[in-house]
This record gives C-alpha cells, structure tokens and sequence, in this order.
C-alpha cells in the first residue's frame, strides 16, 4: 500500500516522469494559488472516480470500460465545477476551462483504467491519491519557480479570500535590475521551467538508478 | 450475447445514476 501511494509521488510523478497532463501543467502554474488549487481538484476527482469505479467494477465490462470511466470522471468534475462555481467564484474564473479539461485529463483517466486491475480498495485509493499528490507537488514547485521568479512575489491566498477571510501575497524578492524576469510567466517561461525541473529531476533520478546498480 | 446485454446494461445504469447524481447536485448547489 506504502508502495502504491510512494510509487506515483517520486519515481512515476506523472507530470516530471510520465509528463503527461501537460496542458493544466503549463496554462495554471502561472500563480502558486491557481497551482494548487487545481491539484486539489485533480485530488479530489481522482479519489472519487476510484471509489466509483470499484464499486460499479461489477457492471463494468472489458469493452465498455472507457466510457463508464468517462462518464464518472465527467459527472465527478460537472458536480466539482458547480461546488467551486457556488462558493469559489473568483478562482473558477481564474481556472477557466481548465477545470472542465479535468475530464479529458489523461492522468485521471490513464489512473482509472490501471487502478481498475486493483482487487483491494485501499490500494486503488493508495494509488489515486499518490498520483494525485504527485501531480500537485509537481504544480506546486513549477508555479513557485515561475512566480517567484516572474513577478518576485507568491501569491497563496488572493482569489480563495473569501473562503480563507484574509489574503497571502507573499514578496519574496524585492525589485532588482535583474528580477523579476516577465518572461518565466508567459507560456515560454512555462516550457523553459518545466524542461529545466524535468531535466534535473531525471538527472537526480539518473545518479540515483546509477548507484542504485553499483 | 450475454457479455453484450451485460455491458449495454451496466453502461445505461452507470449513465443513469451518473445523470441524476449531476441532476441531483444541481438542484441541491444550484446552477451555473
């Protein structure tokens, strides 16, 4: 179970390993705030589609499983859009489409389909809620690199305000000649931030399977 | 044959309860 939960976190982080869900990956990342909130959303969705999932797992056949699984993630996101719509109407603003494109995200669905082989609930949840906190941790540190170093500061609680009562907008650098770059928050400060974590995750990782072999 | 109506059945009752789980959440949050 330690192993299913682990497993998705660190050595097959879904967006720094398997990079996929690229596309919420580089449009929400430009504030900390957007970051996390979209990988509390995948969380939740992905926690829910594998407790439904196993429970309809009887009425689900070989051939009609994709579009059961589509069918329980798109219900799942439908109902989280309007809970977020109701009480977090700024910050649904501010994630726009890209709540909705949870459903066609093919981490949940990609995490569905192989939880569906697992016989025991506890490590099918174990599973989806470390690829959930995979994808989220992945977020979470490419927005605090592109924020940071976009706009020197970090925003954490702006537009969820109205449920947290106060606002966190942390300055971390103050203005220089050098910071902050506007490049690191448009899309090309997206890809160049991501291609430099992802190629220092993967030398980490190469030193690692490298000593791990001697 | 059987496998078939199985798979037509479970994807009509999933379809179901997924729509009125939808429904239901809309009338209870309210709408867009």
């Amino acid at each position: 179970m330690k192993e299913n939960f682990l497993k998705p976190i660190i050595k097959e982080n879904p967006v720094l390993v398997l990079t996929i869900g690229m596309c919420p990956t580089l449009a929400v990342t430009t504030t900390f705030e957007g970051a996390y909130i979209m990988g509390l959303s995948v969380i939740v969705v992905l926690f829910l589609a594998s407790i439904f999932s196993f429970i309809f797992k009887p009425l689900i056949t070989e051939k009609t499983k994709i579009p059961s699984y589509i069918l329980i993630i798109a219900s799942l996101v439908t109902v989280l859009e309007l809970l977020m719509n109701k009480f977090i109407p700024s910050i649904y603003n501010v994630l726009g489409v890209y709540v909705s494109l949870i459903v066609v995200n093919c981490i949940i669905l990609g995490t569905v389909l192989s939880i569906s082989k697992e016989n025991k609930l506890k490590n099918a949840i174990a599973k989806s809620l470390g690829t959930g906190v995979g994808f989220l941790l992945a977020l979470s540190g490419l927005s605090i690199v592109r924020e940071i170093l976009g706009t020197g500061k970090l925003t954490v609680f702006n537009n969820i305000s109205s449920l947290t009562n106060h606002e966190l907008i942390l300055s971390i650098i103050p203005k220089n000649n050098i910071l902050p770059i506007e490049l690191f928050v448009t899309p090309a400060g997206a890809f160049l931030s991501l291609a430099f974590i992802v190629a220092l995750v993967n030398y980490t990782r190469g030193r690692n399977d490298k000593n791990e072999s001697i | 044959m059987k496998t078939n109506l199985l798979s037509i059945f479970g994807l009509t009752l999933i379809a179901f309860i997924c729509t009125t789980l939808v429904f239901l959440a809309n009338r209870v949050i309210g709408g867009m």
